[in-house]
């Protein structure tokens, strides 16, 4: 029996120290992004109007996340320091206002790209769908983290459900 | 007599192999396909049952050192690697954490700790006679070159332990000397086993054409008789898996995580279907229980 205690003793506390690390890990990586402090503004605008048009493709599951004018958030103006880039202040500002935002690192690009805003996912609205974004009505053909900043600029999140022709932007044109 | 005996005479070793594959069949899909955590767990808690009759205390080091940290692992690392849901519980990165990932994360944990018992009892009921015995009419040749492919690891492990022993006491073992003549010796019980396992193969061949291997359609080591009791598991197995496809086809065991969670887990047809599911997977564990009874009470008070 007292070997058989002992395994079971050592097991538990190797779980706790991984479970322990694993905490440790999580605080620390959730620093929150600082506020903006520099005076430089843009305005910024999220909407999926494209979905109200293709509701068939819609995935079922989605219809209580999608907003009933296809808004998520209305253009507003907001701040931004020297040399941020239009990820970082997407990040920040659905942060502050509670919208779901989901960004993976791809290193083919050396950039950051939006899989979903508030839940509304790349391919929720069939094969051709996802989120693209403009500066200034022009849909830069790269990353998000990669496009820096300047005063005045308008940036805005358009969901496409037919590979951005339908949000002015096809890609590769 | 004690408890611990069933681990060598399990009753449901003696189902035929028809009933128990089909029984596992059920018991390893079903986690699979529903996702639904009261199933899940159910699903775990018979597995876990079932297992501990199999294997008794051996059971319970796996569980723990295998099993559970497994689960955890998957339960941990769903919430770092899926953001979906709409309760964003706290920021990872710039990622956020969502409660309907942490759920999915410990359903799926759930799942695998079910299918991995699941597959504990497997083995345990699965030897490899059984096996033959399933295959051996479809595929002979394949299924014996497989059970006897199985066969040969032991006896070979076995073999060189003999030879190492052997050389050990004639001086020449592989614990003495340096680095080199340590190599040698162990290059000689390789040698010697090689030469040992072809010497052996041939034998085989022999003996087995001699008893007139092929001349037949293959018989099997055990005999297994179909009688009432492996009817009765196969139509309850049956029953589960029919029942299991209604309450699919009528949503009664629906779940959803995503983009928000939501469960069907009151409704009366979900409970009966839940009730259901537990008595087929329980199943297993009442035969080994009523047969340990039946013998135990069979035992002379004299």
């Amino acid at each position: 029996m007292k070997p058989f205690f002992n395994i079971t003793i050592k097991v538990f506390v190797r779980a706790g120290a991984l479970l322990l690390a694993c905490l440790l890990l999580v605080f620390a990586a959730c620093a929150a992004p600082k506020p903006a402090e520099g005076k430089l503004r843009c305005t910024l605008e999220i909407e999926c109007k494209t979905i109200l048009d293709n509701m068939d493709d819609l995935n079922a599951d989605k219809l209580e996340v999608l907003p009933e004018d296809g808004v998520l958030l209305k253009k507003c103006t907001v701040y931004f320091d020297e040399g941020d880039s239009v990820y970082d202040m997407l990040v920040r500002e659905t942060r502050a206002r509670g919208i779901h935002m989901e960004a993976s690192y791809t290193p083919v690009y050396e950039s950051a790209y939006i899989e979903g805003i508030g839940n509304l996912y790349e391919f929720d609205c069939g094969e051709g769908s996802g989120w693209m974004y403009s500066v200034n009505g022009e849909f830069p053909n790269y990353g998000t983290s990669k496009y820096e900043l300047h005063d005045g600029d308008e940036v805005a999140f358009r969901y496409t459900c037919d590979f951005g022709a339908d949000v002015g932007g096809l890609m590769g044109s | 007599m004690k408890d611990t005996e069933l681990n060598n005479r399990s009753a449901f070793s003696a189902v035929h192999p028809v009933a128990a594959l089909l029984f596992f069949a059920f018991a390893l899909v079903m986690p699979m396909l529903l996702l639904h955590p009261v199933l899940l767990g159910i699903s775990f808690a018979a597995a876990v049952v079932w297992s501990f009759l199999l294997r008794g205390k051996k059971q319970l080091g796996f569980l723990l050192k295998f099993v559970l940290p497994v689960m955890l692992l998957s339960a941990l690392l769903n919430p770092v690697f899926n953001h979906a849901g709409v309760t964003v519980l706290f920021y990872l990165r710039y990622n956020p954490v969502t409660l309907e990932a942490v759920l999915y994360g410990l359903a799926s944990a759930l799942m695998l700790g079910a299918v991995i018992t699941w597959f504990t009892c497997f083995n345990a009921i699965f030897t490899s006679d059984k096996l033959i015995y399933l295959t051996g009419r479809l595929m002979p040749s394949l299924a014996l070159v497989i059970s006897m492919a199985l066969r040969f690891v032991p006896l070979f492990t076995r073999q060189a332990k003999r030879i190492a022993l052997a050389r050990r006491g004639a001086g020449m073992g592989t614990t003495g000397g340096n680095v080199i003549e340590r190599a040698k010796n162990g290059l000689s019980i390789l040698s010697a086993l090689i030469t040992w396992s072809l010497e052996s193969s041939v034998t085989t061949a022999d003996s087995m054409r001699a008893r007139g291997y092929g001349l037949h359609p293959r018989t099997s080591f055990s005999n297994y008789r179909f009688d009432g009791r492996d009817a009765a598991i196969l139509l309850f197995t049956a029953l589960g898996a029919g029942c299991s496809g209604l309450a699919a086809g009528f949503g009664a065991a629906s779940v959803r995580f995503f983009p928000s969670y939501k469960i069907n887990a009151c409704s009366p047809l979900f409970i009966l279907y839940a009730v259901l599911y537990a008595a087929v997977l329980l199943l297993p564990a009442a035969l080994e229980l009523y047969e340990a009874h039946k013998w135990h009470s069979s035992i002379s008070k004299i």
